[in-house]
């Protein structure tokens, strides 16, 4: 005999601004976007957190501001690119607790971790170095080049989250990709 | 030779269509290709990223009080579990209490007498959703009784198995684990590349390993080598500019270690 009272079937639900919708009444449909951005708000975290033993802390601290901010959420972006701004806004707050403002020229150089044995086995040689390259360019450059790349958004979307013009995003994202391109090439 | 734009060069790399003046330069000048192939390498290389800690899902619905939601199946809500509960020990007990004699022994008027005997007096009235339950009553002694709850196997059962055969019936849900699969998965955004659109390929990597990515045309020709080297674990987002390229099918073979993927693409200029 068939349930009468069976409980909806979040995962089947293609689109993750209902579920947020869905999500006023029940949890669980949050619990299925938490499942599904794991990967890519993690990965957008780590290239902008340079401490890893914060970076945990910092990915709940984003899901927490928006499950707190849901209600507000009214639709007029993707619920991905709300999420990011999210991500972003904790981590800008973040990054003033950690130090003063300085000039990013002034700051030392990074030091590179230097790949061991096992490192290179693994081919994460490259990505450590990538790592700590964009560490020496400024956080509006790194915030851009990876929710370019990393969370592949277009332009348009970058520059909303940037609240900046678009012609503006672009012709920083290639700057700092050149620039980029540069440290990787000389200190390497 | 005068070069090109670096912002040009780096918005080549960043997937737009080159002009037919800035191919005609490519193709001539090894440094400017050379720079936008770096330039190319840097942004497959800001694509990656490390898989999360497998703990961090779990802890984060933990903090924010949800659960993990399993795909599939249904859960009663909790106000519907006491009379659920209910039904099912009636179920249980209700037989008990008018144990039928055995098959060989029993006479047509036995069967009758028994079908026809009142509930016992201990029977409470349950809650609505076990109604129907004490209606059937006299006549469904050997029928099995229907509750809001479906627990047909606790009819008649031993009564330590009861309450067993009931938990898994209102918490469990068809269980849907994802099948490991072996190898790398690849999604392909779009395989039918019209003018000033590029391919895009999503692939995940579930381990570290040698991965090659090559464009080969419909000859076999090797066109261009979207990756080679060392990548993974984790997300790995693949490009193909087909400005240059003629119009035509062409197969992106992506290879890591003993697994191999074929995609066709089809270039519509």
């Amino acid at each position: 005999m068939k349930n009468p009272l069976p409980r909806p079937n979040w995962h089947e639900h293609d689109s993750d601004e209902a579920l947020l919708q869905a999500s006023h009444a029940d949890g669980d449909a949050f619990a299925v976007l938490v499942g599904r951005y794991e990967k890519r708000l993690y990965g957008l975290l780590w290239r902008l957190c340079p401490k890893p033993d914060e970076l945990d802390d910092l990915y709940q601290q984003v899901w927490i501001r928006a499950w707190g901010a849901r209600l507000s959420f009214e639709g007029r972006s993707k619920f991905g690119t709300w999420l990011y701004a999210i991500a972003l806004n904790q981590v800008r707050e973040w990054r003033r607790k950690q130090k003063p403002q300085v000039d990013i020229d002034s700051l030392p150089e990074p030091e590179l971790r230097q790949p061991n044995a096992l490192d290179r086995l693994l081919g994460r040689a490259r990505d450590a170095r990538l790592q700590a390259h964009l560490q020496c360019l400024s956080d509006k450059d790194r915030e851009i080049l990876s929710l370019r790349y990393l969370q592949d958004l277009d332009y348009a979307e970058v520059a909303a989250l940037q609240k900046t013009s678009l012609a503006q995003v672009r012709l920083r994202a290639f700057r700092a990709l050149q620039r980029l391109k540069t440290l990787m090439k000389e200190r390497d | 030779m005068k070069h090109l734009d670096p912002d040009l060069i780096a918005s080549l790399a960043d997937g737009a269509a080159p002009s037919g003046d800035a191919s005609a330069h490519l193709r001539a000048c090894a440094q400017c290709r050379d720079e936008l192939a770096e330039l190319k390498a840097l942004t497959q290389d800001l694509r990656r990223a490390p898989q999360p800690p497998k703990h961090l899902q779990q802890a984060t619905l933990q903090r924010l009080g949800l659960r993990a939601c399993k795909s599939g199946g249904w859960v009663l809500p909790r106000w519907a579990w006491a009379p659920a509960l209910a039904a099912l020990a009636l179920a249980w007990w209700l037989p008990q209490q008018q144990a039928p004699a055995p098959i060989q022994s029993i006479s047509q008027a036995q069967t009758q007498a028994l079908a026809q005997a009142p509930a016992p007096a201990k029977a409470k009235a349950p809650a609505p959703a076990a109604a129907p339950v004490l209606a059937a009553a006299p006549t469904a002694i050997q029928a099995p009784v229907q509750p809001s709850v479906e627990a047909p196997a606790a009819v008649g059962a031993a009564p330590e198995a009861a309450p067993q055969a009931a938990a898994p019936l209102l918490h469990s849900a068809p269980k849907e684990t994802p099948t490991p699969v072996a190898g790398f998965t690849v999604q392909v955004r779009n395989n039918l590349i019209k003018p000033g659109q590029s391919l895009a390929l999503s692939v995940e990597l579930p381990a570290a390993g040698s991965f090659l990515a090559r464009v080969y045309d419909g000859r076999g020709r090797s066109v261009e080598t979207l990756y080679e080297g060392v990548a993974g674990p984790g997300a790995l987002i693949l490009h193909w500019d087909a400005a240059g390229a003629p119009s035509g099918t062409y197969i992106v073979l992506l290879k890591s270690g003993a697994h191999s993927k074929k995609v066709q693409v089809l270039v519509a200029h």
